[in-house]
Order: C-alpha cells, then structure tokens, then sequence
C-alpha cells in the first residue's frame, strides 16, 4: 500500500515537471491584430504586423512592426526581433495584401495560415489598393487599427454590398473545382478607409476588379442579400430624378441546361425592397412600377456585362461551375473550361417594391 | 423497576435513577428514572433555513428529536431500533425507518453498521456519518445531514433510512445521491417551476464555482485565442501591473477567501464584523489598487465563494471548497485538457461512490429516468406518485394518482 503511494506520487510528480507545456501568459505577449504584405522589389517581402498596445488605464494604442524579408514566414519571425514581447498571430483578425503582392500570387501567404492551428478560419483577407504599411500605420479612434478594418469589412458583408469572405470561404472556393475566389479591394483615402471594389481572382493570383458601383450587383448574384440600399437615377422630361430603394433583400436561383452538349445557364434573382426617398413627384404605386421596371432592366443589363467580362476572363467567381457539377454526374472539368468561355448566361431579374414608405398614397 | 442485580442498579444510577429502599439492609430496590434533561428549547433551523415552511429545529436531546419525527408519522410501521454506541460515552444511537416502505437491504445495513460501531466516544452525528460511510476517503458526503424534522419526515416516507445521535442536533440520511445535495426542502414548498428553475440555478452554481477559477488560469496561462478581442482589453490592462502569474494569483486569492472563512467560522459573532471591513476593503480595494491582484480575478474569485454557499447542506459546500483546488493545479499545469483530466478523475470517482451501497451518481449513471421527476428539475405533486427508485422500496406507489386526480370540486 505504501509503495503504490510513493509510486502514485512519483508518477505524478514526473509527469507534471516533464509534462508541461510552454506557456502563454495573455500580459507577456504582443498579441497581434492584422498582418499586412508589401511587395519590395524582386523577391522580397514586407511584412508589417499591427498591435494593439493596452495600458493599464485601459486605452488602446497601435504598435506597428515592418521587417523586410524573403519569405513570408522569414518577414514574419523577424518581428519577432524587433519585439520586446513574443509575437503571437492567434488573435489575428484581417490579413492584408498589396495588389502587387496579390497580383504576384498568395499562395504562400495562405498557406501560413492554413497550416498555423492558432489562426482561426474567420480570419478576414483583403487586397490593398496602395501601401499597407501605410494603412496600418493609420490610427483609427479608440480601437486599434486591426480590430478596426476587421469592424468595419464584417459589417458591410452582414448588411452592406461585399460578398462574405473569410479565410475558410477562401480556401473553399480556391479548391472547389469550378469556382474562383473573390476578396475585398479597399484603400486608404484621406485618412479613412475606403472600400474600393473587389479583387477578383483566378487560383490565388489576382488578375481583375470590379469597381464599387458593381458590387451591389455583384453580391446579389453571388449570394442572398438580407439589408443593402440601391440608388436609382432616371431622366424623363429631361429632369432627372433619383431613387433611394432601402431593405433590400434578394434570393438567386440557378438554372443550368443542356449540361454536356452546350451548357446554358439561367439565373432568377428576386429582389425585393422599399422606397425610401425619391427626388420626384409623389410617391405612388404607379412610381413604385417605374421604379420595379428601372431597377429589373439596370440590374438585368449590369449582370449581363459582368458575367461578360468574367468570361473574357475566364474566371468564375459566381460559381457557376460549381453549379454545373452538383448537377451531373461525370462532370468534366476540362471540357467545362472550353465551354465557359463562350457559355450562354440569362439572366432574369424580378423585382417587387413592398411599399413607399409611411406616407402610403399621400398625393402632393 | 424492582431488581436485586447490582450490575443494573449501578448502570442505572449512573444515568440518572433514584433507588428506594423500604428497609437499610433489603437486598431489593425499587430503581426510578429521574433524570434531568437539560436541553436546549427547539429553535429555528440556522443551516438549513426557509423562509417558508416550519421552522422547527432538532436539538441535543434524542428524546425531544425522536418526538419531533413522531408526530409527523403517528404511525404504527415507524420502527425506531436503538442502540449504544461508545464505550465511554454510551451514546444512544437511534435507527429509523418505516418498516413495509423502506427496504429490507437498505434497513440491515444501516443495523449492521451502526451495531458494529466500535470507537470510545460518540461526540455527534458526524462521527457517526464518518464512521459508517461507505468510502470514507472521499471528501463527498455521503449521508445527508439535516437539522430539520420536516426533512426527515419527508425522506422517511420514501423509504429512506434515518439515524439520529443523543447529543448531536443533526440527523443522518441514507441511501441518498449526488443530486439530493443540491435540493432544499424549501424546493416543496414554493410551486414546482420556481423550484425546479432555483435547482437548475444551484447547479449551475456549483459548477461555475468549482471551474471558473480554473478556467481563468487555463486561459490566461495557456489559451489567449479564445478570450474574446472585446475582452482583452479589459484582462490585460487589470493585469498588465501584476507582478505574479495567474496562477499564484488565483490560488492566493482563494486561501485569501478561505482565510476569512475560517476566521469568520471561528470568531465570536461581535467581532465577526470586523472580518467584514478587512476581508472587503482592506483586502479587496486595497490590494487591486496596490497592484497586487487584478480586479478581474478578484470579482470571479468572490463570485466563485459567492456560488459556493448555494448548497444547501453545509457539508457538500466544504467538499465543493476543497475540489477546487486540484483543478486549479492542474489547470496551471496543462491549461484546458488538464481541467479535462481533473474533470475524468471526479466523475470516475463520483462513479464509484455509494451510500448504503446505492449508487451515488444515480439518476445519472445508472440512468433511471423516472427519477429524473425529482432531480434536476421538481415537477408537480401530481407526478410523483412511485417512489424513487434508487430507494429499492418494496411499496413503490406513494399515492394513486387516479385518485387524486378526481376531481370532486362542485362546479356549475
């Protein structure tokens, strides 16, 4: 009984000394927030890594660290030497590329993440339109400058115009055959950020944008929009008139025909929505008309270019390949390649104005 | 009692008799009991207190305790078998069940245990619980003790059995379960969802207490991801001053805590106020604001004491203090996996625990979902017709349910 003790005891003890694992106390680190790549000449990488620094009154300041180096993970590791804390990447929101990086190809960079089990698959990834050492040096009100562009890019894909993207969208849509991954395009503007676009992409090479005034058409047909706003602008009797249709929500149904012989796609896409403010005359049901009319046939003919201009392209960011292999058996995906190009795409749009506002009917 | 035995006429003189003789020289007597009981009045119930619902207390005296049981089961079948116990102290010890209601097993083992009591010296129930509890390495109760009659009445008519000590004002329960720690007998008095929705929160309570601390520890020592960004700010600017890690910091925090339960348990009640200002101000404000601990810690740390003192039997809120802390070891030593490993070990032992040799875990592990009815949650009245299984009873209904629901009121 006494040796089963002491044994007892001494596996314990050994286990616990020689068991432990390296710690990571939460004050003892420099937690970083957003990562950020700039291409510097040939070869060579810069990586810049933002911080918040807490103090103990609670105010929030940004750390930003740049360290020049060939590789990815080596301008990662060097920020290490210009910290008097370790760096860690497990709280990491937003991950930003240059266009030229973007443009050269992330693959490496994504891979980082992939593999780092601390980085979680939430993680947000946006091209830069410019420097990113530039923009991450910003200091944006009280939050630091990570927390802050995570903020903001999250908000506009619940209920603003860019398509939901996250690290694990990401990586699903690069290896998902028959799709091509699309991310934010943001800048620095006057010292705010602005949302420029979207970067479109083919694999993990940049190759195309779609500027902003696209976007509401483009992630409607990307996905389901539950709150976005719409401006309408019309010229009758030579006086021009805008529209403001508010609540937008919308649903997108595909199609696909003919599949082996020479595929052709339909999209439905149902929007439906309010009007919110009109520069016009009255709002009645006839304008509510107008409006459903305008709107059907500036979406239609928006669609139709874009869808256009990603078959020159040849890139697929609205998944239609996707589409085509859920639906057949013994999909191929060369041959589907050859047919993309110059595949038939229809696009019917319906939309239903629910109502005008709480002024219902009021006749000036 | 007329006797000539010298041997009786001794022991009972020594507990309090008068022996008259008629004549100096008769070899006879005639042995009278006229002890004086000096016993405390029955009072309220200090630990186990209800705002509604008696308030009647056990006392010091088994006679007073055994009357207090009697006229509320003035029944026939309620047998009361005695026994002494100690050889200095010659305690009277009481056993009691309703023979026909509780079973036959649970009713031998109780005899059996208490009549092979051997110990010199039965001060108070406790020992008694000690003595015959069936893994007396763990520090779970594994009888309930109760000072309130009503509870014993209660448990008795589910076939419980119950043990009562001369001198001691707490009376013993057995078989029971884990879960029965956590239920008040003021559960039956309010309507059944408050009371099942106060169960929920007790539990709740007990394992929040038991695993926030650790939890704290785990993640600031090893698992910064999951604390979230808003939060951030909030932990590292309280602890951006403290000079210990988290761990020696929650672990002084909570002997800090103990401390001034103990020195509260032990002062007299006029200076026990004193603990009060020291244990709040000094020790709380003032070492946030020396820097010594974080002002995050401190509010989990007297949350978790806080949450500790929702059981309602005092001796399960002890055990609950004192597991804790290997949690907390362990949770320094490998952060969420080691609160894991902790967690294996309880439930493994808790698993293993029996009292009167009834599974301790029971509604749980063995599952017996009917018992479930007064478990986690009560339900009504209505539905607690069988008596719960665990008890073995050999009379399982309690009441015909048919009946009571008829239902006789005149109604137009």
């Amino acid at each position: 009984m006494k040796k089963k003790i002491i044994l007892t005891l001494l596996v314990c003890i050994i286990v616990s000394y020689f068991g432990r694992i390296e710690k990571e106390i939460i004050d003892e680190l420099e937690v970083a927030t957003a990562v950020g790549f700039d291409s510097k000449g040939k070869n060579k990488i810069e990586a810049t890594a933002v911080m918040p620094l807490i103090k103990p009154d609670k105010t929030i300041s940004n750390k930003t660290v740049s360290t020049i180096g060939n590789l990815s993970k080596e301008a990662l590791s060097n920020v290490n030497h210009k910290s008097h804390k370790p760096v860690v990447n497990g709280k990491l929101e937003v991950a930003l590329y240059s266009k030229k990086v973007a443009e050269a190809g992330i693959q490496d960079y994504i891979d980082t993440f992939h593999r780092d089990p601390s980085v979680g698959s939430r993680l947000l990834l946006t091209v830069v339109d410019g420097e990113v050492k530039e923009m991450l040096q910003e200091t944006f009100e009280e939050f630091d400058t990570g927390s802050y562009i995570q903020k903001q890019l999250s908000h506009n894909m619940e209920r603003g115009l860019i398509p939901t993207s996250n690290l694990h969208l990401f990586l699903s849509s690069y290896y998902t055959k028959g799709m091509d991954p699309v991310l934010p395009l943001i800048e620095l503007k006057d010292d705010d950020i602005n949302i420029k676009g979207l970067a479109l992409f083919k694999g993990t090479k940049m190759v195309d944008s779609i500027p902003f005034r696209n976007m509401f058409v483009f992630k409607s047909l990307f996905e389901n929009i539950k709150m976005a706003g719409y401006k309408l602008k019309t010229k009758e009797k030579g006086k021009t008139e805008y529209f403001s249709i508010q609540g937008i929500s919308t649903r997108k149904e595909f199609d696909v025909t003919h599949i082996h012989k020479a595929p052709e796609v339909t999209l439905h896409l149902k929007i439906k929505g309010f009007i919110r403010e009109y520069t016009g005359e009255g709002v009645s049901s006839k304008t509510a008309e107008k409006a459903e009319k305008l709107m059907e046939n500036k979406v239609k003919k928006e669609a139709e270019m874009l869808i256009k201009k990603f078959q020159r392209k040849n890139i697929d960011p609205l998944a239609f390949g996707e589409q085509a292999r859920s639906r057949t058996r013994h999909w191929d995906e060369k041959r589907w390649n050859q047919q993309y190009k110059n595949m038939k795409v229809n696009v019917k749009v319906d939309v239903m104005i629910s109502e005008i506002g709480v002024v219902d009917g009021l006749e000036l | 009692m007329i006797t000539n035995d010298l041997e009786t006429i001794q022991k009972m003189m020594l507990t309090g008799s008068l022996l008259i003789r008629l004549k100096e020289d008769d070899n006879q007597g005639l042995l009278v009991k006229a002890e004086m009981n000096k016993a405390r009045e029955v009072t309220i119930p200090e630990e186990e207190f209800s705002v509604v619902g008696p308030k009647e207390s056990f006392v010091e005296s088994l006679t007073t305790n055994l009357n207090l049981v009697r006229k509320r089961l003035p029944i026939p079948q309620l047998e009361i078998k005695e026994f002494t116990v100690g050889t200095l102290s010659c305690t009277r010890v009481a056993v009691l069940y309703i023979s026909g209601i509780a079973n036959e097993e649970n009713i031998n083992t109780a005899l059996q245990r208490v009549g092979d009591l051997k110990y010199h010296q039965i001060l108070d129930s406790s020992y008694i619980a000690q003595m015959i509890s069936d893994n007396d390495n763990s520090p779970f109760p594994q009888l309930i003790d109760t000072e309130r009659p009503d509870r014993v009445a209660g448990v008795l008519a589910e076939g419980s059995i119950v043990i009562l000590v001369d001198g001691s004002p707490h009376a013993l329960i057995g078989p029971t379960t884990l879960v029965k720690f956590f239920s008040a007998l003021e559960d039956y008095f309010i309507n059944w969802q408050l009371a099942s929705v106060l169960r929920v929160i007790r539990l709740f309570a007990v394992s929040f207490s038991i695993l926030v601390t650790p939890v704290y520890v785990a993640v600031l020592n090893y698992h910064y991801e999951l604390i979230p960004k808003d939060l951030m700010a909030t932990l590292v600017s309280s602890r951006s001053l403290i000079p210990l890690p988290p761990f020696l910091e929650a672990l002084i925090l909570e002997l800090t805590i103990e401390l001034l339960r103990e020195a509260g348990a032990r002062l007299p009640t006029k200076v026990g106020q004193t603990i009060g200002i020291v244990g709040g101000i000094v020790i709380g404000t003032a070492s946030v604001e020396a820097g010594l601990t974080s002002n995050v810690l401190l509010i989990i740390v007297a949350l978790a004491a806080l949450a500790s003192f929702t059981t309602p039997v005092y001796k399960m809120g002890n055990a609950i203090r004192l597991i804790r802390f290997p949690f907390l070891l362990l949770a320094e030593l490998w952060g969420l996996i080691g609160i894991g490993i902790a967690f294996i070990f309880l439930m493994g032992h808790i698993l293993r625990l029996t009292s009167f040799g009834r599974p301790y875990l029971e509604p749980i592990y063995p599952p017996r979902l009917e018992d479930l009815k007064d478990a986690f949650v009560r339900l009504p009245f209505k539905m607690q017709e069988k008596r719960p299984i665990e008890l073995q009873s050999p009379d399982t209904v309690m009441f015909s349910k048919r009946k009571a629901d008829e239902n006789k009121d005149i109604d137009e």
